[in-house]
């Protein structure tokens, strides 16, 4: 198979096209798939037409996809697909896809990586953004890197309780449970990445408490800081989808924000892909 | 009865792209149907125009009168005018943070007409925000609050002093400030072709505080109102095609310039059309 291979931006993204997905992908392929993800950090595919068993099989490529703890569950041939969606109503805002983050970061084994596909897509609107932790670390100063080098920080279930309230209606014996299932974690506020051993920025502030050893006050501002750095555009791409498209991040280097600036519904499904414990 | 204008909308804010239309040869009912998009949409994108710099400012004039550059008009010059703006290695991009053009004018441009004519492999975005989606996105609270400010635009220092460094002119940072002093304008101006109130806010070099307030009662207010705006759900991102022609209201949006590409070529033409007293 002939892959092409776009860049979307000079830190992060790049368009695939040539792939296609009708049985398992031959080494040799998937090899390549693999390489464009860490060379990219988020690779979109917009020519595919998968069902929940090829989106399985394309995840397959950069992984191993493991079961999602939460979520509907659409296909029991492949119960790694579950779906993230929206049914539709005054505004998709609040949800907690519309900030920053890294997925499930309050778990000791985050994601190494997540592929998203869109089933059911607004008219306009509901764009996703992926930021490079990465080029972000490289952009910080000498002595700034030197600082945050040494940290650790602590992510927990917690730390999302008022964006859990909020989506949930006031769930609190539900947003107590999980709060119990998932006690603190801690993680280095920068990691080296397993397979290019690039220094990524890894905090974010879904689920980023605090970092270790700093008072309140130092924690939360170095947060905000490594945050509004973080978020700079120069960084970052945007990705319209469309029917059927497909988004493979590295969650151990990409950061993504779902934006919510509709209110029809969206339905996308996702897969994600076993991870290693960050360090 | 004017053209109805086929258009795709890009972001659920603001931003549509017009397929259909040949801007160097338009009737005037086609004018009229691009201006009704223009200032409902914030900013219009046409693929595959190719304009000469001829073109673009008699595209531009089909809109109201051309702007002559600030520094030429002081100098006597009416030959309105257009800026070729290189970014290379020697010459960094200048534009990546959220503004809205040369508002210490009297008259603020109303429109803006650009045009990359190198655009670099990948890289060197332009977004584009609607600060009329982020007015009314405020509380009714906050909204009245705004509603009865002004907020003071300056050229000085900013833009006098790099206008006297890239000219080489001792002395010209005073003469330029001589001839436009500083302006108050409202913080929520009426866009007189819709009726649609919007935030009229740019970058923090230019707009430098709130009339009657105290520097950190400004600060305060101005940053909280550039960060809300600063949301993706306000926003789209453009990547540019050679031959696109981008059209924005420069009374309902800001824009930025990405500068991710450099040290690549990148090189746009620009052009505006004369504005209203900002009310």
């Amino acid at each position: 198979m002939t892959l092409t291979v776009s860049r979307v931006t000079p830190h992060v993204g790049a368009e695939i096209s040539g792939l296609s997905i009708d049985g398992p992908v031959d080494a040799a392929t998937a090899a390549e798939l693999r390489r464009a993800l860490v060379d990219h950090g988020v690779v979109f595919f917009r020519d595919l037409e998968l069902d929940d068993v090829g989106q399985r099989e394309l995840a397959s490529c950069f992984g191993r996809p493991e079961l999602f703890q939460y979520g509907e569950r659409p296909t029991p041939e492949a119960p790694e697909v579950h779906v993230i969606g929206f049914d539709g109503g005054d505004a998709a805002r609040g949800r907690g896809a519309d900030t920053w983050h890294f997925d499930v970061t309050y778990l000791p084994e985050p994601p190494a990586g997540t592929c998203l596909r869109a089933v059911a897509l607004p008219e306009v609107g509901g764009d996703t953004l992926f930021a490079h932790a990465g080029a972000a670390y490289d952009g910080l100063s000498v002595p700034l890197r030197r600082l945050v080098d040494g940290l650790t920080a602590v992510h927990e279930y917690l730390a999302f309780a008022p964006a859990f309230l909020a989506i949930s209606g006031g769930d609190r014996a539900t947003l107590a449970a999980r709060v119990a299932e998932h006690p603190p974690v801690r993680h280095p506020v920068v990691r080296t990445h397993p397979e290019s051993g690039r220094r990524c920025l890894f905090v974010n502030p879904n689920y980023t408490s605090g970092i270790e050893g700093l008072s309140v006050l130092e924690s939360a501002k170095l947060l905000e800081l490594l945050y509004a750095h973080m978020q700079q555009p120069d960084y970052q791409c945007r990705f319209s989808w469309s029917p059927g498209a497909v988004a493979v991040w590295d969650n151990r280097a990409v950061m993504h924000y779902a934006t919510a600036d509709y209110s029809q519904p969206r339905r996308m499904h996702r897969v994600v892909i076993t991870g290693d414990r960050p360090r | 009865m004017t053209t109805t204008i086929e258009l795709h909308r890009v972001g659920g804010a603001l931003g549509a792209v017009v397929p259909g239309v040949k801007l160097a040869s338009m009737s005037d009912d086609t004018v009229a149907g691009v201006h009704r998009a223009l200032v409902t949409n914030g900013v219009l994108f046409f693929p595959d125009q190719h304009l000469s710099a001829d073109e673009q400012l008699a595209l531009a004039h089909r809109f109201g009168e051309c702007s002559v550059y600030p520094v030429e008009k002081m100098f006597g010059s009416v030959e309105p005018g257009q800026q070729v703006i290189v970014d290379d290695a020697d010459s960094p991009p200048g534009t990546d943070m959220w503004h809205t053009d040369v508002s210490w004018l009297e008259r603020p441009p109303k429109f803006a007409v650009l045009t990359v004519l190198e655009v670099p492999p990948y890289g060197g975005d332009t977004m584009w925000c609607s600060t009329q989606a982020a007015y009314e996105a405020l509380s009714p609270v906050m909204q009245e609050v705004v509603g009865g400010l002004r907020a003071k635009h300056s050229c000085w220092p900013g833009f006098c002093e790099i206008a006297e460094q890239k000219s080489g002119f001792a002395g010209l940072a005073e003469r330029i400030h001589a001839a436009y002093p500083d302006q108050h304008h409202p913080i929520v101006r009426t866009n007189p072709d819709t009726g649609a109130r919007a935030l009229y806010l740019t970058d923090r070099t230019v707009m430098q505080s709130i009339d009657g307030m105290t520097q950190a009662e400004s600060d305060a207010l101005l940053d909280f109102l550039l960060a809300h705006c600063d949301q993706p759900r306000f926003s789209v991102r453009w990547r540019w095609s050679e031959g696109d022609i981008a059209i924005w209201d420069e009374r309902t949006t800001l824009h930025r310039g990405v500068s991710d590409h450099h040290p690549q070529r990148r090189v746009v033409r620009r052009c505006t059309v004369d504005g209203e007293v900002p009310a």
